[in-house]
């Protein structure tokens, strides 16, 4: 093991111990030195109209919080993605005007830090352009009339509490709906969105996103119930779910990235199981995600080669057949394990197991594949071996799986490979053309 | 393991997936145990209200509970309708296992210290010692003839059966792992000539 990354550990559920709190504080430590380089930017090279925004302060808001809610507020998703936005700026590469915008918008930030710690303090910050102003990193948001959008609004923090006002009026405030203590629906805030681009925002009702939350909120429960060490961490990590739209009525529509660790988006849907399977596979990237802040797996040099995948019609990097290999073993993992668990109708046991059987060719298929063609990292090759492992264990809890379901799980994933591999390689067919 | 799986894991007749249902109101409280003959039975630790439970579960099935303390654990094995072998494991700076059979009083056995390794019988010893190994012990009780050692964390079943340890189980393979797939056995027992297993 070096320098603290083991791999082997990352592959399936262990719980919130000393290696998850370890890879963790990597990243904490990554984005507070991020932060401390944006604040020394801002004091020494930042446009004169950050001093209007207390660019600084709210800086220091946030780095001065006592360890365990600054290291919170570190890995807060949409801090995530506001860090990873910085050394545009940093570098000389935007104009004055979004650095103001941009940090501008970082005392969403010191309105959570205040809310935090107590600090009393009054500091000017921006409305959305849909009128909100949200204290990123609590569950906290403030609605003013659309007229307000953009404006610049005046946030008072004392002991704990938040107030948000524009001139005479009065944000209303509001509460985040919540899965647990921790992890929250969000479907508004602007530093939290930005990146979700994959797929469409939902824009559900007050009704619709009790109902999503209720639906996750099950699924979540029975997660702990199944796996409480993968459900420990998710706790532990994920901060928020993203509702997102699904116009063509697939099953489920989901994403994650790589910027936005700790929150994850999926469509909504009344099946807890799909919902379950969905969460652990964006889970898994999440957690992938966080473990690439502490080891790249992929020594680099391989950022462009593309391959087969057994999941998609088109061709798809080494580094995301690794993802999509970690994410289905776990979901085929969980499955197994629910199913044994619960009694469910033939027809639905019959369609889980057919799932579960394609995928541990998929899962296979993409294994062989990075072994055939990846150069890993120390940290890398443990994780990939102990992948080969834990899809072996699969195996084995699947040998319940009626052998006709496994056949056809076979057949799907031959017919697959014969119209997009080329050969028994790895590699994509018409890339080779 | 809840009542379902551990009806299913171990084929228990219909008299006892009452009992496990009225067990199994702790998540994941019941392991099934098995002896290296295929023979089958229910582990669980119990509370006050299990332990009533079981004792008139048991009332007129070929076991009684003993007096004293509710134990740490508690396990037997079945025979059709009627429970045979019942064991418990009590608590304390201690543990020592007890047999529910008359002659078979509790005592500490030499490895009590808690370490595997130390039994005097070298190549049990050895044996013990690669165990280890692979699957690190969180405890070891002894007592009489009979050794179990409980694992830091369950190891799964292919992974257990690999070991030199589970020899009693590499006869029948494929039987094994049908049964088991990739259950976590989160304790073994050596002793009397046979080994047990406690899957999760």
């Amino acid at each position: 093991m070096t320098g603290g990354v083991d791999g082997a550990d990352w592959v399936v559920g262990r719980g919130v111990g000393p290696y998850w709190r370890a890879v963790a504080g990597i990243r904490a430590s990554a984005a507070h030195a991020e932060l401390r380089a944006a604040r020394d930017w801002a004091a020494r090279s930042g446009p004169e109209s950050l001093k209007g925004w207390e660019a600084e302060r709210s800086i220091d808001a946030v780095l001065d919080l006592p360890p365990a809610q600054r290291d919170a507020l570190l890995l807060f998703p949409a801090m995530d993605c506001w860090l990873s936005l910085t050394p545009g700026f940093l570098a000389g590469a935007r104009t004055p005007e979004e650095a103001e915008l941009h940090f501008s918008f970082f005392n969403s930030f010191a309105a959570a830090a205040a809310a935090l710690s107590g600090a009393s303090r009054a500091f000017p910050v921006r409305l959305s352009k849909d009128a909100r102003f949200h204290a990123t990193g609590t569950r906290e948001w403030f609605e003013f009339p659309l007229s307000a959008a953009g404006a610049r609004a005046e946030c008072r923090a004392r002991a704990g509490r938040l107030e948000v006002r524009l001139g005479g009026v009065k944000g209303k405030p509001r509460l985040l709906p919540a899965l647990s203590a921790g992890t929250w629906v969000e479907q508004r805030d602007p530093l939290a969105l930005q990146p979700v681009v994959m797929h469409g925002l939902g824009k559900t009702t007050a009704r619709e996103e009790a109902r999503f939350a209720a639906v996750l909120t099950g699924a979540m429960d029975r997660i702990r119930a199944v796996d409480r060490p993968l459900f420990e961490e998710m706790r532990s990590f994920l901060r928020l779910i993203v509702p997102l739209e699904n116009p063509k009525n697939y099953g489920s529509v989901s994403s994650s990235y790589r910027n936005l660790r700790g929150a994850l988006c999926l469509s909504h849907s009344e099946d807890s199981l799909l919902q379950e399977e969905t969460l652990i596979h964006e889970f898994c990237h999440q957690k992938v995600n966080l473990l690439l802040a502490a080891d790249p797996l992929l020594r680099p040099g391989q950022g462009g080669q593309v391959v087969y995948s057994p999941l998609r019609p088109d061709a798809r990097r080494l580094a995301g057949v690794m993802l999509g290999a970690h994410a289905f073993i776990n979901v085929n993992r969980y499955l197994l394990r629910v199913l044994r668990r619960e009694p469910f109708p033939a027809r639905v046991r019959t369609q889980v197991q057919q799932n579960i059987a394609r995928r541990i060719f998929h899962v296979e298929d993409m294994l062989r594949t990075v072994s055939m063609y990846a150069d890993l990292t120390p940290a890398g090759e443990r994780f990939q071996t102990r992948m080969w492992r834990e899809h072996a264990l699969v195996i084995h809890d699947g040998l319940d799986i009626p052998a006709a379901v496994i056949e056809e799980g076979r057949t799907r994933w031959r017919q697959h490979r014969g119209q997009k591999a080329l050969g028994e390689t790895g590699l994509y067919a018409e890339a080779s053309k | 393991m809840n009542a379902r799986e551990w009806c299913a894991l171990t084929g228990a007749p219909a008299v006892w997936a009452e009992l496990a249902a009225r067990l199994d109101a702790v998540d994941g409280g019941l392991e099934a145990v098995f002896d290296d003959a295929g023979r089958a039975g229910l582990s669980f630790a119990p509370d006050a209200g299990r332990w009533r439970a079981l004792r008139r579960a048991l009332a007129g099935r070929g076991a009684a509970l003993p007096a004293g303390p509710v134990p740490e654990r508690s396990w037997f094995f079945l025979e059709g309708k009627k429970a045979a072998e019942l064991w418990n494991a009590w608590g304390g700076p201690s543990p020592r296992l007890s047999c529910a059979a008359p002659d078979a009083a509790a005592s500490e056995g030499p490895l009590a210290r808690g370490a595997l390794g130390c039994s005097g019988v070298s190549e049990l010893d050895a044996l013990l010692g690669d165990f280890a190994g692979l699957h690190p012990a969180a405890g070891v009780l002894t007592g009489l003839d009979r050794l179990e050692v409980r694992l830091a964390e369950p190891a799964a079943w292919p992974l257990f059966a690999r070991t030199d340890l589970a020899k009693p189980f590499a006869g029948r393979p494929a039987f094994w792992a049908r049964r088991l797939g990739a259950r976590g056995v989160s304790a073994f027992a050596l002793g009397r000539g046979r080994m047990e297993i406690f899957v999760v």
